[in-house]
């Protein structure tokens, strides 16, 4: 089996099979980069098929779950010998607001962002914007990804806007938000710089935001 | 007949005529209120709403004054924190206890099986519920401690039957006051739907879905009669015109193909079993399901109501218009965060799309939540505007409820039949149809109970 069958394997969500590929590339001593990089590729291809239609949400939370299986296997062999390490394509702090407690969308959008080269720092659920500040001030991230679930808790991301920039953290941070309630109009009207429509929209949206520039 | 009467009777006609397709003079307007007066009226926090049903009765009260027009509620007047701290369930998160006490009462995606035990609750799942789930997620429900057990029980019985007295005191005088009744008179949940909620979780519940569809078919099927009874058990009797509510958690999430396995064979079966009794059937499909809508089609024609969240209201319409009723319209995002001349846009666009033939209501896509209340008094105005049908209402008698029907292809709604502990009785001198009958009619009074108990 090649990098090429793995990709594909990745993107057919076979599981057991990309596994098992993943061990026999590695005691092939294919280089673990270029394995990292086909599972990356699989995983792009899991995207397209999810914002074609022919995936949904069961089929991501299955993709990042076999990526998630394969790092652990590819990890050990990333970080021995001189093997240079994964650059990451960007940093983004994650987060659900204030007063809501729920994270299958975060959690969803954490493990494509992952999957797709972004270092993601994850600060869990009902965060108050304070202390979303305070890892904005440790972390350096580029980008701020908030979420939320219920009409009730959308004011927990105007608030948690309203601090970033009432910190003077505003011009440090590219700010993306999604979740049930969030529409696009209201994103702008927060003051967002990204809206993530879906559990995959992040990605595109975020490495949109890295170039600089706003996809619509 | 009083005023309130007769106002009562052309609302509830109107939202039956909708629903069956039938002429009828302007769109009907439902009220998903939830915990939205204890906000509007501003007195008391969530916490005290979730715990006091008096507080919740005096928000509602306070809400009804300003606004009688709904033609039905679809809510439940209920405060259910002491009845869950009495089991102590760890299901939901109450207002005031890890988050704040304005905020909402919430449901965190927690998982109480394991994958690898599919097969107990295949082979019993009533029991493999109150054995194996409910003392995962119900702290003082304890096979060791059946002290600190039956007082838990004895809590929840007494508690559920001071709320249900209350609520039927305050709906009773709503009807009178204000003219308006609650729609929905039971729950039912789909099989997969009750699995990945209950007991799977979410996250792990989706990838069975993926990993393990023939275990999850086989824990369905296994729920289904459950699943049924238990809605039927919580109909009360004598109620006219009874509608079961359904909400749908899984199926935005999942493809055509994996719903057609998993989940729409039950879903169906359970709609013929409760339409052919005689019942209407008010399913919210959460999310956007517009992947599904092509199946949807297969619903007995009217005797549904789909009500929407995100799915795309033109696609449903041209899919399911003058065939199944639909209902939504109204995003709580813009009663929440838009202006009174958004919600006439909105009105205004629905309209366009709906007000050409019967077989629409209007209602906001979830709990109206956050809604601020010159957006309410824009919706109820903007209905006015663009709301009219054009036709005659005609006032509806009631309707017969097909009980003998109901059950076909459903086992006997019995949690532990006669003839499973006969034996236990010993020899029978007496008369054993006696014994037989109270011990059948218990089972069958204490499902509804049993059943609350063990979704908990």
């Amino acid at each position: 089996m090649s990098l090429e069958t793995l990709t594909d394997k990745i993107i057919d969500l076979e599981l057991e099979e990309v596994l098992v590929e993943v061990k026999k590339l590695i005691a092939n001593q294919v280089e673990p980069l270029e394995i990292l990089a086909a599972c990356r590729a699989g995983m792009e291809g899991v995207g397209k098929r999810f914002e074609s239609g022919e995936y949904y949400v069961a089929d991501l939370m299955l993709a990042g779950n076999i990526f998630q299986e394969v790092m652990q296997i590819l990890n050990p062999v990333l970080n021995e010998g001189d093997n240079v390490q994964a650059k990451s394509t960007g940093k983004v702090l994650i987060a659900t607001v204030r007063d809501d407690i729920h994270d299958i969308g975060k959690n969803l959008v954490k493990s494509m962002l992952a999957a797709n080269g972004f270092e993601v720092i994850d600060l869990g659920v009902n965060v108050d914007p304070v202390v979303i500040c305070q890892e904005i001030k440790r972390h350096n991230p580029d980008i701020l990804a908030l979420s939320c679930l219920l009409t009730s808790t959308l004011e927990g991301i105007e608030d948690t806007i309203a601090e970033v920039t009432k910190q003077g953290l505003r011009e440090k941070v590219k700010i993306i938000v999604g979740g049930a309630p969030v529409t696009a109009k209201l994103a702008a009207d927060f003051g967002a710089d990204a809206y993530g429509a879906d559990a995959y929209a992040a990605v595109p949206q975020c490495q949109a935001l890295l170039e600089g520039k706003s996809r619509d | 007949m009083t005023d309130t009467a007769v106002l009562l009777k052309e609302r509830t006609s109107r939202i039956r005529a909708a629903i069956a397709l039938q002429e009828h003079d302007k769109v009907p307007i439902v009220g998903n209120l939830g915990f939205w007066p204890v906000k509007y009226q501003n007195k008391y926090t969530m916490q005290e709403a979730f715990y006091d049903i008096d507080v919740m009765g005096e928000s509602y009260e306070f809400a009804l004054k300003r606004w009688n027009q709904w033609d039905a509620l679809t809510t439940s007047v209920t405060s259910r924190a002491p009845l869950l701290d009495a089991m102590g369930s760890m299901r939901y998160i109450i207002p005031g206890r890890e988050i704040s006490p304005y905020s909402d009462y919430q449901h965190p995606d927690q998982s109480f099986m394991e994958a690898s035990e599919y097969d107990e609750l295949i082979k019993d799942p009533v029991r493999f519920q109150a054995n194996v789930i409910l003392p995962r997620v119900c702290k003082r429900i304890d096979k060791n401690d059946l002290y600190e057990t039956i007082k838990a029980i004895a809590k929840v019985i007494t508690y559920s039957r001071q709320l249900q007295e209350k609520s039927s005191m305050y709906w009773q005088e709503w009807a009178q006051k204000y003219a308006v009744s609650p729609l929905m008179c039971s729950v039912f949940i789909v099989p997969v739907d009750a699995i990945i909620d209950h007991y799977r979780g979410f996250n792990q519940g989706l990838l069975d879905v993926k990993l393990r569809p023939e275990k999850l078919i086989e824990a369905a099927e296994a729920l289904m009669d459950h699943l049924v009874n238990s809605a039927i058990a919580g109909i009360p009797p004598g109620l006219d015109y009874p509608v079961l509510y359904n909400p749908q958690h899984v199926s935005p999430f999942i493809s055509p193909k994996d719903y057609e396995k998993v989940y729409w064979p039950f879903y169906k079966r359970m709609v013929d079993v409760f339409t052919e009794r005689g019942h209407t059937v008010w399913t919210v499909f959460e999310g956007a399901q517009d992947q599904h809508l092509e199946k949807l089609q297969e619903l007995p024609r009217g005797k549904c109501v789909a009500h929407f969240e995100k799915t795309d209201l033109e696609r449903a319409k041209k899919f399911l218009g003058g065939r199944i009723c639909i209902a939504g319209g109204m995003p709580t995002s813009i009663l929440a965060k838009g202006s009174p001349q958004d919600v006439e846009e909105q009105v205004a666009k629905v309209m366009k799309l709906f007000a050409d033939e019967p077989g629409f209501i209007m209602c906001a896509d979830g709990g109206l939540n956050a809604a601020k209340p010159e957006n309410i008094d824009a919706w109820f105005k903007a209905m006015d505007k663009y709301g009219h049908l054009g036709g005659k209402l005609q006032l509806l008698e009631q309707v017969e409820i097909q009980q003998a029907a109901a059950m076909d292809g459903v086992k006997q709604r019995l949690i532990t039949p006669w003839d499973a502990v006969r034996d236990d009785f010993g020899e029978i001198k007496g008369d054993e149809e006696i014994i037989k009958r109270y011990w059948e009619q218990l089972e069958i009074e204490v499902l509804g109970l049993v059943n609350m108990i063990l979704q908990a």
